[in-house]
C-alpha cells in the first residue's frame, strides 16, 4: 500500500533503483571474497603491496590493514573507494530529488496543497532514503559472507557488519546534505553537485593527510575520518565517530526542516 | 509578479472569478493562498485562518488545481488519485467514480502517455474529489476540449448549489461570464475593481459582424445606444457594442441577415473602459 503516505510512495519509487544496487553490491562482494582464496594464494602478495609507493598505499589500504587477511583485502578492495561512492552515491541521489526533484518536476505544488506539513514531507522522504540505505547495508553484508562461505574464507563479520554499519552512517550523512542543500534552493543539480563535490573532497582530504603535511590539520573536518580512520573493521565501531556522523547527520536534517518551511516554493 | 495593495473578500458559497491577462498576478495570488510561496507584506485569510499559520489546517478544506498541473508520468490516474485521497484522510470513492465518468477521465494509463487535456481532467477530479469547502482553481478549462468544458460549467452550477465556493482565475471573460456571481478584475498585480457579473456584461465591449443579404443604408446602425463605433461596408456591418446587444439586432432585424458573429470581448478592451471611467479626457474610439 505504498500510496498511503509520502515516505511509503518515496519509497515505491525508489524501490527498483534500491534492489539493482543491493542486488549489484551483493554479486560484488561475493565475488571479492570469492576471488580472495587464489589472490592470497600468492605467496609475495605481502611483499608487492608493500613495495607500492606510499602514497597508493594509503590510498588503498587506508588504516594501515593487513590486505592478506580476508578482513585486509574487503577493505582494501572495497571499502576504501568503491563501497562509500556506492553508498553515497545511492544516498545523494535520493537527497537531491528528495523535495528539489519534485520542484523541478513541478509536482510540488499538488503535493503541497494536500493537509501534509512540509516538514513532514522532508522527514518521510529522508526515513525512506535511510530505510534504503540499510537493505543495500544489508545486502553487502549477506553478499560478502556468502562469498566466504562459498570460496571457504574465514571472515569474521563483526569487524564487516561495523565497517557497513559506519559506511550506512557515512551515506547517511551526505544524503542529508543533499537533501538540505535541494531544500535551501530548491535546484536538484546543485544539490548533487555540492554534495558529491564535499564527498569527494572529504575523501581526499582524509587519505592524503597521511602523505601531505599541510592537509594533516584539516583531517577532523572529513567525515572520512568518522567512517574509517579508528578502523571500525579491526576495533568495532567508535561511539565518538558514530556520534560525530549522526550528529551531523541530524543538525543537516534539521537545518533542511528550516530551509524547506521557510521558503517560497519553486512552482 | 509582485502585487501590491490587493485587498479581496469572497463570501462563502459563491462562484468568485479572478480575471486577469496572463501575468497579472492571479497565479501569484492564488500560490500566497495555499502557502506555496509567502507574501513580503500583508496576510491572506481563508475562513478566518491564517494561510501561514494555519496552512494545515485551510488545506484540508480546500480543493486546488495548479495553471500548470505536472503530476507524476510513471504513476496510473487511479494511483494518483489514491495518493492525494490518502493523503486527504479518504474520500468518497463513489463520487470520485462518478466525476471520473462525467469527464470520460482515463484512470488506467500511466499518467505520462496522456494528453494534455486528460491530465487537466485528473487535476479536476483531485481538486473536487473531496468534496472541499472551498475550490481554487487556476485556470481550470485550459486544454479541456469543449464538451469538457461545459461538463465543468455544469459542475461548477453543481458545486456551488450544494454550498461550495469556489475561487476561479481566467484570462477569458465569457467563461467568468458564465460561471461567476462576483469578479475581481487584476492588472499588472494591482486590482483594478470587484463587481457583479452583471455590470462587467453591461461593461464588456463585443465586436459584432452582420452580412445583410443585400447593401444597408450607411447611416442605419448610427446613434443606437450601446454603439462605440459601426463600419458600414455594403451589405457588411461591423459594430462595436457596450454591454446589451439587443439594440443592434432589432435594427438590424429590419433587413435580410445572413449571418452574424460575435468576437470573444478582451480584456484590454475592458481595461480601458475602466480607466476612462475613472479621469475624464480618454479616447472614446477605442478600437483601432
Amino acid at each position: 500500500m505504498w500510496w498511503h503516505s509520502v515516505g511509503l510512495k518515496a519509497f515505491y519509487d525508489q524501490w527498483r533503483g534500491t534492489v539493482g544496487l543491493a542486488v549489484a553490491v551483493a554479486a560484488y562482494a561475493g565475488l571479492i571474497m570469492g576471488i580472495f582464496p587464489s589472490i592470497s594464494g600468492i605467496a609475495d602478495l605481502r611483499e608487492i603491496f608493500d613495495r607500492l609507493p606510499e602514497a597508493m598505499r594509503v590510498l588503498f589500504a587506508p588504516g594501515g590493514v593487513d590486505i592478506t587477511t580476508p578482513e585486509g583485502f574487503v577493505a582494501t578492495e572495497f571499502f576504501s573507494i568503491i563501497g562509500p561512492l556506492l553508498f553515497f552515491a545511492y544516498t545523494i541521489a535520493l537527497g537531491s530529488s528528495a523535495t528539489a526533484g519534485e520542484e523541478e518536476r513541478g509536482t510540488i505544488d499538488v503535493l503541497m496543497s494536500t493537509p501534509i506539513s512540509r516538514g513532514r514531507v522532508v522527514l518521510e522522504k529522508f526515513v525512506s532514503l535511510a530505510v534504503g540505505t540499510v537493505l543495500i547495508g544489508a545486502a553487502l553484508l549477506a553478499g560478502l559472507a556468502a562469498g566466504a562461505l562459498a570460496g571457504g574464507v574465514d571472515l569474521r563479520l563483526d569487524g564487516i557488519a561495523a565497517i557497513i554499519a559506519s559506511a550506512v552512517l557515512l551515506g547517511l550523512l551526505f544524503g542529508a546534505l543533499a537533501l538540505f542543500v535541494g531544500a535551501l534552493t530548491g535546484r536538484r543539480t546543485l544539490s548533487i553537485g555540492v554534495a558529491f563535490g564535499i564527498a569527494i573532497a572529504s575523501y581526499l582530504v582524509y587519505s592524503l593527510s597521511d602523505l601531505v603535511d599541510l592537509i594533516k590539520p584539516l583531517r577532523p573536518l572529513s567525515a572520512f575520518t568518522y567512517y574509517i580512520g579508528d578502523s571500525p573493521l579491526l576495533n568495532g565501531l567508535q561511539p565518538l565517530s558514530v556520534a560525530v556522523l549522526a550528529v551531523t547527520t541530524v543538525i543537516l536534517l534539521g537545518l533542511a526542516l528550516l530551509a524547506f518551511e521557510r521558503r517560497d516554493l519553486r512552482v | 509578479m509582485a502585487l501590491s495593495g490587493l485587498d479581496l473578500d469572497v463570501t462563502r458559497g459563491e462562484v468568485f472569478g479572478y480575471l486577469g491577462p496572463n501575468g497579472a498576478g492571479k497565479t501569484t495570488t492564488i500560490r500566497i493562498l495555499l502557502d506555496l510561496i509567502r507574501p513580503s507584506a500583508g496576510a491572506a485569510f481563508l475562513f478566518g485562518l491564517d494561510s501561514r499559520r494555519d496552512g494545515l489546517r485551510i488545506r484540508r478544506r480546500v480543493g486546488y488545481l495548479p495553471g500548470e498541473l505536472s503530476i507524476y508520468g510513471n504513476l496510473t490516474g487511479r494511483e494518483f488519485l489514491r495518493y492525494l485521497a490518502s493523503l486527504r484522510g479518504g474520500v468518497d470513492w463513489a463520487y470520485v467514480d462518478r466525476l471520473a465518468e462525467r469527464f470520460a477521465a482515463e484512470l488506467r494509463p500511466r499518467i505520462g502517455t496522456l494528453s494534455h487535456g486528460n491530465r487537466q481532467k485528473l487535476g479536476l477530479l483531485q481538486a473536487f474529489m473531496h468534496r472541499p469547502e472551498l475550490l481554487v482553481l487556476d485556470e481550470p478549462t485550459v486544454g479541456l476540449d469543449p464538451l469538457m468544458q461545459q461538463e465543468f460549467y455544469a459542475l461548477i452550477a453543481e458545486v456551488r448549489q450544494a454550498g461550495q465556493t469556489v475561487f476561479l482565475s481566467s484570462h477569458v471573460i465569457p467563461e467568468v461570464e458564465r460561471t461567476c456571481d462576483r469578479v475581481a478584475i487584476l492588472r499588472g498585480g494591482q486590482l483594478l475593481t470587484v463587481e457583479r457579473i452583471t455590470s462587467l456584461k453591461a461593461r464588456a465591449i463585443r465586436h459584432i459582424e452582420i452580412r445583410f443579404g443585400s447593401d444597408v443604408p450607411a447611416d442605419a446602425f448610427a446613434s443606437l445606444p450601446g454603439i462605440r463605433e459601426v463600419h458600414v461596408d455594403g451589405p457588411l456591418v461591423r459594430a462595436a457594442v457596450i454591454g446589451s446587444i439587443d439594440a443592434l439586432v432589432k435594427a438590424a432585424a429590419r433587413f435580410e441577415v445572413v449571418e452574424i458573429t460575435s468576437q470573444e470581448p478582451s480584456l484590454e478592451e475592458l481595461f480601458l473602459t475602466y480607466y476612462e471611467a475613472a479621469p475624464p479626457g480618454g479616447d472614446p474610439d477605442v478600437v483601432a
